[in-house]
């Protein structure tokens, strides 16, 4: 299951834990007050605090092991791209398959984005193309196939304009 | 309104013209240097081959020039003994673009440039049929002043890692040791993320080193923290204000 | 009425009658950057076509004055409520809004006639770029007197708590370190830890704006990573203490409905007091796709954003839940609005923490899943507490009370059309769709579907808010006249 899915089913399932939640108190504020009191729940707030935090904190590390921010080593090629009011240049328009691809991401003018597209329109990845500074991006593309990449930080009035694309074989 | 959309129209013919420019400025970095051969003061070598044996900076000139040719390896060459001062290992290929150039000439440019480290100074010629090819394949152009029979030209510094790869083009009349500093570390594949030259004026958080290849905290991140520390200053003033006789404790 | 909750702002006739005038107001000028939102989806919906050119320009608007407006009447809104414990001045009540009006017509006019659709957030270097040179000014212009106008109005409110109470009172200190002192309520203490914050971001504004006249007056070059930077403290900070004003709030008044209160303590100190530790470094997260941004930084922004979902789900929502569990519940328009919103918040919250998670950024940044989220908790959360209070406001001080058909039909009409446009923003982020896209290209056809789908539901929504417009406009009438 791509990224996106899983987020989005993540989202939909606390949505309705939220939802389901708020509605059983609602329901229980209609009917006469029972022996729990709130000062009994609130000696029960030190014990959600921790559960709240280990999950956090549980999250927090596991999330730092899965950045994209480019460690040691080498890519297999770098492409370099050039940003600007509407267009993207890239230094080579088509890969190859299984390689791990990096990208030098640079702006002319204004801040753009760079976002890559596999052909289904689902976004692999993105970094920011800003000017003055170069971003790395690296991307392992696996399925051959035409790649879209559309700026994703709006730059002007052609903003939904600007893309280009990849092919990988 | 009508300002809106005329800036738009305009904004749109000018973003035709310059993706009308993308195919020609198509692309010179992150490819191998052209296979051409090229003939050096001691032997015959492939461009390519030679490059893949060790990290290259490659300038090309010619040995007729009376404009920025000379001045401009000299200063390379100084710079170089600096960078090699502090361990950086790299082979430097000055090659002619001119036609006319023969080994002699090349011979005479090596004497009157006269590095310190003559083992890792390379001068030579391209092979005559080939010198389109190369000079094509990294964007330089040169004209041929009919007066003078000079060729008017940049001075370029083109970086090229141990695979062979071009990973820096400098193309422009005033190179800076910054830039150049940018160049020794690329072709040893360090990432350099930076590409404009440090503006004296500009208030950043970060300056790049080019020297060292690192950034480092500058004054501009002092911006972000001195309204914090001026809010607490103020707000403690706010608070010494004298309280409504009665309500204090 | 049952209840009266706001008795003693309602006596203070001139904190009262300003604070009517600029809520009608603002319900009326609402209007404008809503339908900006209406316009934006039709165009990207295909359901408009004449508009086109102006996307982004409604787009830069949009946002401005939304925030603008709501920023102001949580402002208000705390300054109506403060004036219960506190005396602020009437006469810098309306300076500061004046100025805020002023402004705000400065960036309607900077946007449509200077040309500067720049964003709400005016990405550094793109207004040196685009627009005309007088928009330009006007422009950084019209964001320097609405900070001025909140400037005024943070320090006049500071200073009348400070004729009541010390700093550390006001902090809570005297709790956390379980020393004696007079009781401090939350609404004091959430309300000083915000304007401090937002004092901040204002000054770190006006650094912006130096550095943006700088460049314009002179050759100075400004460096981007440091200007957005800067733009996001300021952007990200203020519209975060947009919520905690109206949270001040609501801790003073929620727990009215059920006849209890929310009573300060050492947990709620210590979690207040850190919330002004870490909320200057939430911002980070608008920054994870500047991979030039050092990584430690960056990890501290997934921290400190964590930081903040920790502190709202174990303190604010957990204490709505377990009040209002135990609690009898007078249940009306606004005190179910208020409950719905807390859930909007939470919802909101939970979608913003995904996205404040580096790795799943990196997939949904500048999707339309960042509108999806803060629409959740800033418009059906913050501003939607805000509609709820000026409904009690109004019908306290006109002495009208609601009818039933309200939390019939009103709320579920509201509730419908609101969760049909946020969902199409969810949907959008699903499905890798770009936010700030005037148009959908072909392989994005997806987009084009929902934004339809959200126009409709705006309309929906909008014949909710007419009605409730209307009638909160001719209850305040009256109670001006009182």
């Amino acid at each position: 299951m791509k990224l996106q899915t899983t987020i989005f089913v993540i989202w939909i399932i606390s949505t309705v834990i939220v939802i389901a939640a708020f509605v059983v108190v609602y329901l229980h504020s209609k009917v006469k007050p029972s022996s729990i009191t709130y000062e009994i729940i609130n000696s029960r707030r030190f014990k959600f605090f921790y559960i709240v935090v280990i999950l956090f904190l549980a999250l927090f590390f596991v999330a730092l092991s899965y950045t994209p921010y480019t460690r040691e080593g080498k890519a297999d090629e770098i492409i370099g791209v050039k940003a600007r009011m509407f267009s993207f240049v890239l230094t080579k328009d088509t890969v190859d398959c299984g390689k791990l691809i990096e990208f030098r991401v640079a702006a002319e003018d204004v801040t753009h984005g760079f976002g890559m597209y596999d052909s289904a329109g689902t976004l692999l990845g993105q970094v920011q193309a800003m000017p003055g500074y170069i971003n790395r991006l690296r991307i392992q593309f696996d399925t051959p196939g035409k790649y879209n990449i559309f700026c994703l930080e709006y730059c002007g009035s052609q903003h939904h304009q600007m893309k280009t694309s990849l092919i990988v074989k | 309104m009508k300002a809106a959309t005329l800036s738009a129209v305009l904004i749109f013919f000018l973003a035709a013209s310059v993706s009308a420019q993308t195919d020609e400025e198509k692309k010179f970095l992150y490819r191998e240097v052209p296979d051409v051969s090229i003939q050096l003061l001691n032997r015959r070598a492939s461009l390519l081959a030679f490059c893949k044996e060790e990290p290259t900076i490659i300038s090309l000139a010619y040995s007729r020039c009376a404009g920025i040719c000379y001045p401009f390896l000299l200063t390379l060459r100084d710079n170089l003994a600096e960078a090699e001062k502090e361990e950086k290992k790299f082979r430097v290929l000055i090659i002619s673009f001119d036609e006319k150039d023969t080994q002699e000439n090349m011979q005479t440019m090596a004497g009157a440039i006269h590095p310190q480290n003559t083992s890792r100074w390379f001068f030579g010629t391209i092979e005559r049929s080939q010198i389109k090819t190369f000079t094509q394949a990294v964007g330089f152009t040169f004209t041929l002043d009919s007066l003078s029979g000079q060729l008017n030209h940049p001075p370029i510094v083109i970086g090229v890692n141990g695979d062979g790869t071009i990973v820096r083009i400098v193309k422009k009349f005033d190179i800076s040791n910054n830039e150049l500093w940018q160049v020794y570390h690329e072709i040893e594949d360090e990432f350099v993320p930076f590409y404009k030259e440090n503006i004296a004026t500009s208030i950043s958080c970060f300056t790049y080193d080019s020297r060292k290849g690192k950034f480092i905290v500058s004054w501009g991140m002092l911006l972000l923290y001195t309204p914090a520390i001026l809010v607490a200053i103020l707000v403690w003033r706010i608070f010494s204000i004298k309280k409504i006789a009665g309500v204090q404790k | 009425m049952e209840q009266t909750f706001f008795s003693e702002p309602i006596q203070n006739k001139g904190i009262r009658n300003t604070t009517l005038v600029w809520f009608s107001l603002s319900l009326v000028l609402f209007l404008v950057p809503a339908a900006f939102g209406f316009l934006m989806r039709s165009i990207q919906g295909n359901l408009l076509q004449d508009s086109h050119h102006l996307f982004y320009h409604f787009l830069t608007s949009h946002g401005l004055l939304m925030v603008g407006i709501w920023f102001t009447s949580a402002m208000a809104l705390l300054t109506f409520s403060l004036s219960k414990y506190v005396k602020p001045r009437v006469g810098m009540y309306i300076v500061s809004l004046s100025l805020i009006v002023v402004g705000a017509l400065m960036s309607l006019w900077a946007v449509f006639i200077g040309d500067m659709a720049t964003g709400w957030y005016f990405l550094y270097p793109l207004p040196m770029r685009i627009g005309t040179a007088t928009g330009r000014i006007v422009f950084l212009s019209s964001i320097g007197v609405l900070g001025v106008g909140w400037l005024l109005w943070s320090i006049d409110l500071l200073l009348a708590i400070a004729k009541k109470y010390t700093l550390p009172e006001t902090l809570g200190w005297h709790y956390i370190f379980g020393e004696s002192g007079r009781e401090v309520p939350p609404i004091i203490m959430i309300a000083v830890v915000s304007l401090i914050a937002i004092i901040v971001c204002i000054l770190i504004a006006v650094i912006l704006l130096l550095l943006y006249l700088l460049e314009i007056a002179s050759s100075v070059v400004n460096d981007a990573l440091l200007m957005k930077n800067l733009v996001f403290v300021f952007g990200h900070t203020v519209a975060n203490m947009n919520l905690y004003l109206v949270i001040a709030v609501f801790y003073e008044y929620f727990p009215k409905f059920g006849g209890g209160e929310f009573k300060n303590g050492r947990m709620l100190a210590i979690v207040w007091n850190s919330v002004l530790g870490i909320v200057l470094f939430a911002y980070f997260h608008h920054l994870y796709m500047d991979f030039i941004q050092p990584t430690v930084v960056q990890y501290i922004g997934q921290f400190a954003s964590y930081g903040a979902g920790v502190a709202a789900a174990t303190f604010t929502i957990f204490s709505v839940l377990a009040f209002v569990s135990t609690h009898k519940m007078n249940w009306n328009f606004s005190s179910l609005l208020l409950f719905i919103s807390v859930a909007m918040w939470t919802i909101g919250g939970v979608a913003a923490l995904i996205d404040a998670t580096i790795p799943v950024n990196f997939k949904m940044h500048n999707t339309l899943w960042v509108p999806a989220h803060f629409h959740t908790y800033y418009f059906t959360g913050a501003a939607t507490m805000i509609l709820s209070f000026m409904w009690t406001i109004a019908c306290e001080v006109s002495g009208a009370g609601e009818q039933p058909w309200m939390k019939k039909f009103l709320l579920p009409l509201l509730l419908a059309g609101a969760s049909g446009f946020l969902l199409m923003f969810y949907f959008g982020g699903l499905h890798s769709i770009p936010r700030r896209y005037e148009v959908y290209p072909v392989e994005l056809s997806e987009g084009t579907a929902y934004a339809k789908a959200a126009a409709y539901s705006i309309l929906l929504f909008f014949a909710g808010y007419i009605v409730f417009m209307g009638m909160v406009l001719k209850r305040f009438l009256r109670g001006m006249k009182t």
